[in-house]
């Protein structure tokens, strides 16, 4: 549907705008909300995550890029509560005890919500508790957790200890990322998976979820 | 060969001629780091304890008074109207800034350059080091006090939406920046560390055409001011800058710290493509190598960097970033006293 690549296209060239536009004229011709989102925002999302990975897209593109669909969303979200549709997933995302570095976290929240997840963000020096209170109380089913410093790390073993402690660890997957944070480190302390990059946070997520 | 004094051995290695041993620096070290080698906690002590051939003031926001927001939360505000938030790591972080509003710009004037307090680490670093080590001032440049004022996810917005406001902030941070190196030159300072981080972990924060528009012709502005001093320009910046080097090479800076592997960047290829045009410092990776490994095998990895950084000159070795507080203080020790045992030819 011709709308529908015109809106991904509108997400990837951040045309806020047009993607507000879109979403709404398709919306009043009958275009379920769903579709919108899954034909829509999610693949222009997609390709964002690509040409990020890729280095076509930097930073402000994929804020630019973002913020197209957030605008889309705000007139989705009506309808898709309305239609009880569910996110893919909810993910509880936050810099972790001690480290006060917010924008690589921030742009996996949103590659992570233009693939269709809920986002609670937690923000930054997110103590353990904070997490294992997302799972308990607002049912969180994947934790990601952002480090920028080598003095920091210690504390995502932390949070992965408190979520045993509670008893919810088999309730939530935990994918780390952030610049000193490796795959060996995430073996070593048990997440389920290590992104390199803002980029492949969406596809690890959806990888030890299972989708 | 008669030992040189350090300051004859950086400035050898930033002309990037070969001096008698490999020159020895850090950007920045963590106090319990110093704590563990001179019981002062003094940088100075620290700096001479090491034998540091290049010492640096503290990183820029000390230059700055602050005023309480909320103690308890490590929450202060600066004479820049930004509130930096201190935590576990060497540097607190900015938080808030004042230009919240376009408009927020039209009344904003930035702290005095001229304010003594800017220049009284310099000062102490300078009674005592002057002639013996190189020494310099570290400030920054053209992206740090943009962002801090405006906050950098809405900098990098304004760069869509309201052009004219990152073009005016880059200008405010030029004129002061370049304003405080002039003084520090004339002072006695030997170099001007410019310290803004453009890089991220895969690549830049943005992309090199975005570069170019807004920040390139303020750092060529700020480069060539503290060049026309006759001092030396070092370039610090973190993360994986591989596809700026062109624009900051030609804009006439001697050297480029600390070309983190983990990042990406290798400090080889960076000297093998432009160590004609510039020093480069780095080398020993504080991760890991620094912080976990046994000191033989760090050993051994100092004296393979070595024989691949020094030859040719050009070369100061540094941390791969900074001494920070996992960094064990044996291994850097020994990842000094390594590299010092390698003479060039000429002095061995």
């Amino acid at each position: 549907m011709a709308q529908l690549q015109a809106l991904a296209d509108a997400i990837i060239s951040g045309n806020r705008v047009k993607s507000a536009e879109l979403a709404t004229t398709m919306l009043k011709e009958g275009v379920a909300a769903k579709k919108i989102l899954d034909e829509g925002l999610i693949p222009g999302m997609a390709v964002v995550g690509e040409k990020f990975k890729n280095c076509e897209f930097y930073v402000p593109e994929v804020l630019v890029a973002a913020r197209a669909m957030s605008a889309a969303m705000d007139k989705l979200r009506p309808e898709l509560v309305a239609a009880k549709v569910e996110p893919v997933g909810k993910v509880a995302i936050g810099t972790v005890r001690g480290d006060l570095h917010d924008i690589g976290k921030n742009l996996v929240a949103m590659m992570l919500e233009g693939a269709g997840f809920e986002i609670i963000d937690l923000g930054v020096d997110c103590a353990p508790e904070s997490f294992v209170n997302a799972v308990k109380s607002k049912g969180a089913n994947l934790i990601a957790l952002s480090a920028l410093l080598t003095t920091t790390m210690p504390a995502m073993q932390d949070t992965i200890e408190a979520l045993e402690a509670a008893g919810l660890r088999e309730k939530a997957k935990v994918i780390i990322g952030g610049a000193p944070v490796t795959q060996k480190f995430a073996d070593q302390i048990g997440a389920d998976g290590y992104a390199p990059d803002a980029a492949s946070g969406v596809d690890i997520a959806k990888q030890v979820l299972g989708l | 060969m008669c030992a040189m004094l350090g300051s004859e051995r950086a400035r050898a290695a930033l002309l990037r001629r070969e001096p008698d041993r490999v020159p020895v620096f850090e950007l920045l070290v963590d106090r319990h780091i110093i704590a563990q080698v001179v019981s002062s906690g003094d940088y100075g002590d620290f700096a001479e304890a090491v034998g540091f051939d290049l010492v640096l003031t503290d990183t820029p926001s000390r230059l700055y008074r602050e005023t309480p927001v909320d103690p308890a939360r490590g929450l202060y505000r600066n004479e820049w109207g930004v509130v930096r938030q201190y935590g576990a790591q060497i540097v607190s972080m900015p938080k808030e800034g004042p230009i919240k509003r376009p408009e927020d710009l039209d009344r904003y004037a930035p702290p005095s350059p001229d304010d003594p307090m800017r220049y009284e680490e310099l000062g102490r670093l300078l009674a005592r080091f002057k002639g013996r080590t190189l020494v310099g001032i570290h400030l920054h440049d053209v992206f740090n006090y943009p962002y801090y004022l405006r906050g950098m996810q809405q900098l990098f917005l304004d760069m869509y939406d309201r052009p004219e406001i990152v073009h005016r902030l880059v200008r405010i941070s030029v004129d002061h920046d370049l304003a405080i190196a002039r003084r520090a030159v004339r002072m006695g300072a030997d170099f001007v560390l410019l310290g803004d981080d453009f890089g991220a972990g895969s690549g830049p924060l943005v992309s090199p055409a975005h570069f170019r528009e807004f920040f390139l012709d303020g750092f060529r502005e700020i480069v060539q001011g503290i060049k026309d001093t006759g001092a030396f320009v070092v370039k610090h910046c973190c993360g994986n800058i591989t596809s700026l080097l062109p624009m900051l090479v030609d804009a006439g800076i001697d050297a480029l710290h600390p070309l983190d592997a983990a990042a990406g960047m290798d400090i080889a290829a960076v000297k093998r493509d432009y160590g004609d045009r510039i020093c480069v410092i780095g080398g020993i990776d504080c991760g890991d190598p620094l912080s976990n490994w046994p000191v033989d095998r760090l050993e051994r990895l100092v004296e393979e960097t070595v024989a691949r950084l020094a030859p040719g000159g050009g070369w100061i070795l540094s941390s791969s970033n900074t001494l920070h507080r996992s960094v064990k203080v044996e291994n850097y020790l020994a990842m000094v006293r390594t590299a010092r045992k390698w003479r060039y030819p000429a002095a061995a």
